[in-house]
């Protein structure tokens, strides 16, 4: 089913800032690379509580142009993978601006209150419209 | 359901979507509120409110042919276009040209390159890396912005002069005019010619400057010159003691540029801590010169410093910054002249990344090592924080008021007053102590940048839909004091196009009215991007600053 990120927008999280089932039931589905912030402990939490077992995490660098390039969205890839992650909104932005080049949506978006000092976190999956969920 | 486009009715606007399926293919015509949110600014003044510019739709070509095809359609149905590059603009929706994404050429021998609407600087960048070729491009700031689209905006780079100001480093265009048919500007008009990228003027008046912040076509080829890759970049810090040293050190600067012995020098004032002195803090608000130098000696700091680069060889750099050093010791003799970096080109990433200040407190660098070097990268997107969830720094940046300032020390100095005044005018009882230290950008080779800084932040916190109005009233009327003065912008957003062009009035605006007898000529539908540059067409005059709440 092709899902509409309008659709989905909402609090994943209650407030203590504990993502609930709904990240948990989604991101496995179709992620299996997960973009973290590992700036930030808790998106490394909610990561690893949302993604499917063997997913491959990867930390966002300062500049995500070669992550971009080089693992997301290679030049040979005749249809890019979807792709989940755990971050600040800045790097939601910049992610799904680049998807959007090459018809990708987001799937899905949830935010998570500040833990620990920390900046508050999007959990986000970017695919194809028509990735099944 | 989409909001109609001015004057089209919703049966035409039906009918024109159905032909711009049939153009590029349904899967390329944008009308859902998902698909068109990309194209909003998301960052407006006026975002969702009832004044916002919202496209009605939007169309993604892939070839000059299917371009074509919409502008026809368009023209059949008067629905206005206002056509985007790589969509990085986030504004405004319309031809979105991204799909046209083909580098044509790129040669490293006569150093320069041809790219279609949708190349961005990172895919050039990367193009040229992959085949190892010995040219560089002339980033701007966030890498994922087209050249072709940055170029037509006028927009400014940080290598040398002639690089680093895109519109002139442009070198022939390809047309796609209002009644859909094609032109090409230079030696392209030459049929068979191998020199398009070689001579942009060709024969006859050259109209390729109307396609820059102009709306009489729709640009789908350009070429570029590029920068032949340097054997060796070089860097040097010069700092003069007094106030007044400013003068002779731009005069100094000015000569260097204007030799192309220097890329872009990079000034700013080491006095800045000082403000939180209430001492000098005063000084600055009353431009007392005597008391301001007093203050600054008595801190161990000199009033300006510049940063100099050099590109060339190991040896060239060098011959090159002991000159700039006697020249600058000639005209100053208090000056102090600091090494810099010395780098073999091309640097590697992590020289790029090396962030340590190679100069003596409490001097310190200003260089972004990536665009003088020319490698695109995105953090700076990160640095002023615009997400569509977070716009609270909105008017830190692209919003910002840049005027164009004669390149003498002495027309700074006179800015930094007329600012302030402007400053004083606009809100009563507050001063900008901080514009006796503005240092001018000098983005372009010619001139001077300076923004107002004032207005850029001092207001950012309040970011209620009230308070943006309040704010967007503020900065047309800072607009129309710093006419008044003699300062126009050399940029705008959509929102404020009307405002900067009402700036250029000479004559009772005797420019806006040949731009708009044109405009009428070539575009009698009023079909391209109307209201861009200041310049409506007949059938859309009306909506002149329209768009002002």
């Amino acid at each position: 089913m092709a899902m509409s990120v309008w659709g989905l927008v909402g609090l994943a999280a209650d407030a203590n800032g504990e993502s609930t089932p709904q990240l948990a039931r989604f991101m496995p589905l179709i992620a299996t690379k997960v973009i973290v912030d590992t700036r930030f402990d808790h998106a490394l939490e909610i990561a690893l509580e949302a993604a499917t077992p063997g997913a491959r995490i990867i930390p966002l660098p300062r500049d995500v142009f070669e992550l971009w390039y080089d693992q997301l969205v290679p030049k040979q890839a005749i249809a890019p993978q979807a792709f989940a992650g755990v971050t600040t909104e800045h790097g939601f932005f910049t992610l799904r601006t680049l998807a959007a080049d090459h018809r990708l949506r987001v799937l899905h978006v949830a935010e998570h209150a500040a833990r620990r000092g920390g900046e508050p976190l999007v959990s986000w999956v970017i695919g194809a419209a028509s990735t099944s969920a | 359901m989409a909001i109609l486009p001015p004057g089209v009715s919703a049966a035409d606007f039906a009918r024109a979507l159905q032909e711009f399926e049939t153009a590029v293919g349904k899967e390329w015509v944008f009308t859902n509120q998902e698909d068109i949110h990309p194209y909003r600014d998301y960052f407006s003044m006026l975002k969702d409110q009832d004044d916002e510019l919202v496209p009605s739709a939007a169309v993604s070509p892939a070839s000059v042919e299917q371009v074509q095809a919409v502008v026809r359609t368009a023209n059949r149905y008067k629905v206005p276009l206002y056509a985007i590059s790589t969509g990085k603009n986030f504004a405004y929706g319309g031809p979105d040209l991204k799909r046209m994404n083909r580098i044509l050429e790129v040669d490293d021998r006569r150093h320069c390159a041809l790219v279609e609407p949708g190349v961005s600087y990172m895919d050039l960048y990367r193009h040229i890396e992959e085949r190892g070729l010995k040219v560089m491009i002339d980033t701007a700031d966030v890498g994922w912005g087209g050249l072709m689209g940055n170029a037509l905006d006028r927009g400014l780079g940080y290598t040398l002069g002639p690089y680093r100001d895109h519109i002139s480093a442009h070198y022939g265009m390809e047309v796609v005019l209002p009644d859909g048919e094609l032109m090409r500007t230079g030696m392209g008009a030459l049929p068979g010619s191998r020199a398009w990228l070689d001579y942009k003027h060709g024969y006859g008046p050259d109209p390729s400057g109307l396609f820059a912040q102009g709306n009489y076509g729709i640009v789908v080829k350009m070429g570029f010159r590029l920068m032949p890759r340097p054997e060796h970049w070089r860097t040097g810090l010069i700092t003069v003691p007094r106030r007044a040293d400013f003068i002779p050190l731009v005069d100094t600067v000015n000569y260097l540029t204007d030799l192309f012995v220097i890329g872009e020098p990079l000034y700013t004032s080491p006095l800045q801590p000082l403000l939180s002195d209430p001492t000098f803090h005063k000084a600055a608000v009353a431009f007392d010169e005597p008391e301001m130098d007093r203050i600054a000696a008595a801190n161990n700091r000199h009033s300006w410093q510049v940063e100099l680069q050099f590109y060339g060889s190991e040896k060239s750099t060098l011959a090159n910054w002991e000159w700039a050093k006697e020249l600058i010791l000639r005209a100053v003799p208090g000056a102090n002249c600091f090494d810099g970096d010395s780098l073999k080109v091309p640097v590697t990433q992590a020289q790029i990344d090396e962030t340590q200040n190679p100069y003596p407190a409490p001097y310190a660098s200003v260089m972004r090592r990536n665009v003088m070097h020319g490698v695109p990268k995105l953090y700076m997107w990160r640095s002023p924080g615009r997400t569509d969830n977070d716009p609270n720094s909105w008017n830190e940046t692209h919003i910002g008021l840049f005027s164009v300032v004669a390149r003498s020390g002495e027309a700074v100095f006179q800015a930094q007053k007329d600012f302030a005044d402007v400053v004083r005018r606009s809100r009563p009882g507050e001063e900008y102590a901080a514009a006796a230290l503005i240092a001018p950008l000098q983005w372009h080779q010619f001139g001077f940048f300076i923004g107002n800084s004032f207005f850029g932040t001092a207001t950012r916190n309040d970011n209620s839909p009230e308070g943006k109005i309040r704010q967007l009233k503020e900065l047309r009327e800072v607009l129309k004091m710093n006419a008044q003065a003699g300062y126009g912008d050399y940029r705008a957003p959509p929102l404020l196009q009307d405002d900067v062009a009402e700036q250029y009035s000479f004559n009772n605006h005797a420019l806006r009215r040949f731009n708009e007898t044109l405009k009428d000529a070539i575009d009698p539908n009023g079909i391209l991007s109307p209201g861009r540059g200041g310049i409506w067409p007949e059938a859309h005059r009306g909506n002149r600053g329209g768009l002002r709440k």
